[in-house]
């Protein structure tokens, strides 16, 4: 039976690998690049220079848990936040989804069935809105973000936010998720197998490990970043 | 979503009933929540409603594992979840659907119910899942590359009937996306590979 576990800033961030191994994903995204030791969290965000309310509001949704807690989070964590969402884009432009692509193209190599060869189609189909989506994430959204962030610190002039506002961005937030569920339900519950189990058992597991980042991270936009945004936004436009 | 009939908590202490019916929203799962406080008693509430959700602390099972599993086999629509707060013979643990903890968040509370009711209904799956004379004309037009609007015109329906048959499908096959569903019609014979668009 899974605990019901929550990171502070006295847990060892090693002890929460081994508990939930999906949390080396956060690390990652956090270039968390040396190893863990015996570190605290604490330990971990001043070598890192990580707020702890930023790491462990993450940490946590990274533990399955539905709401992240941030009240302490603040306008200064936002090239962070950023920075980490960045790092997730690169994940699964150059790492996850080119993985998948591969994987899908050994099944069709072993399964020539024509229901495989429409899976590689929408597959393609699907990563090209991928690319499309986070693609505008890259470089509209954050951008304007960023900017928001550098005009509020006063070193640098406010965006122009006549013609672009967080609420777009929050509009522009259409639903990866929902294809890749799709993708999961076709290949467990409907496409038939020839010789192409194993590659089907690795795809499936590569596609689970998708699924989990990418709930946190819609979890991480909408209830973390996009607020804070918006505050800053408003805050700009109230001075103007 | 589906509602049951009650959810039953065969649980003494009377505040951690109380605190238990607090945190579940029964308004999303179950038309009421009653306290009880025996397996005889459990099993008049049975009689009555079979569709139900039961929540016992796995204690008092322990010294009454012979009712337990004859209740079990008795009533085989009803889900049995363990509200476990100190530690529990796992065996025991393993003859429930379920397991929520005192530690548990209200959310993982609501989220371990309702997945337990989901469950159930799955029980009837190979009638459920079988899509109407209906929904596979719908999915035909749509894997072809139709508009709601135009299956509308065709089947000769209104737009929002072919959204509610569209959501009967999705619901049923676990696929949302067009394109998915324009997949799952080839994988069964519902359309020809040269009939159909991947476009969407």
């Amino acid at each position: 039976m899974a605990t019901q576990f929550f990171i502070h800033a006295d847990t060892e961030v090693a002890q929460v690998v081994f508990e939930y191994p999906h949390f080396i994903l956060f690390l990652e995204h956090f270039n968390i690049d040396t190893p863990l030791q015996s570190k605290t969290v604490a330990e971990i965000c001043q070598q890192y220079q990580i707020s702890e309310a930023l790491f462990i509001a993450i940490g946590n949704l990274y533990l399955r848990h539905e709401v992240a807690d941030s009240t302490a989070i603040t306008v200064d964590d936002l090239p962070t936040i950023i920075h980490f969402l960045n790092n997730t884009h690169r994940y699964y432009l150059d790492d996850i989804y080119p993985k998948i692509e591969r994987a899908i193209q050994e099944i069709q190599q072993l399964n020539d069935s024509k229901e495989i060869a429409l899976l590689e189609r929408f597959f393609e189909l699907y990563f090209n809105e991928v690319r499309e989506h986070l693609n505008y994430e890259l470089e509209v959204a954050h951008p304007y973000i960023e900017q928001l962030y550098k005009a509020a610190s006063d070193t640098e002039i406010a965006p122009n936010m006549m013609t672009y506002s967080v609420s777009d961005y929050v509009e522009h937030h259409d639903d990866i998720e929902e294809k890749l569920d799709d993708l999961v339900n076709l290949l467990v519950k409907y496409l038939p197998y020839q010789k192409d189990f194993h590659i089907r058992r690795s795809l499936f597991l590569t596609l689970v490990e998708l699924d989990y980042d990418l709930k946190i991270h819609s979890k991480i936009e909408e209830q973390i970043l996009i607020p804070l945004a918006q505050n800053v936004e408003q805050n700009l436009k109230r001075k103007q | 979503m589906k509602l049951i009939a009650s959810i039953l908590i065969l649980e003494s202490s009377s505040i951690l009933y109380e605190g238990l019916a607090q945190v579940l929203q029964p308004a999303q799962h179950a038309r009421k929540v009653k306290q009880i406080f025996s397996f005889q008693e459990l099993e008049s509430c049975l009689e009555l409603h079979e569709d139900s959700v039961v929540l016992i602390n796995p204690y008092s099972v322990q010294y009454n594992l012979k009712e337990f599993q004859q209740l079990r086999s008795k009533y085989l629509k009803v889900s049995l979840i363990a509200f476990c707060h100190w530690h529990v013979d796992p065996k025991i643990i393993s003859q429930f659907d379920a397991v929520i903890t005192v530690q548990d968040t209200p959310e993982m509370i609501n989220h371990t119910v309702s997945q337990v009711i989901q469950s159930k209904k799955g029980d009837t799956i190979s009638q459920n899942l079988l899509l109407s004379d209906r929904e596979i004309e719908v999915l035909q037009l749509l894997a072809q590359g139709f508009t709601n609007k135009q299956i509308a015109y065709h089947l000769n329906i209104s737009v929002h009937t072919v959204n509610t048959h569209r959501k009967n499908i999705s619901q049923k096959t676990g696929i949302k996306s067009v394109s998915g569903l324009t997949i799952y019609a080839v994988t069964n014979n519902y359309v020809t590979i040269d009939q159909i668009t991947l476009a969407h």
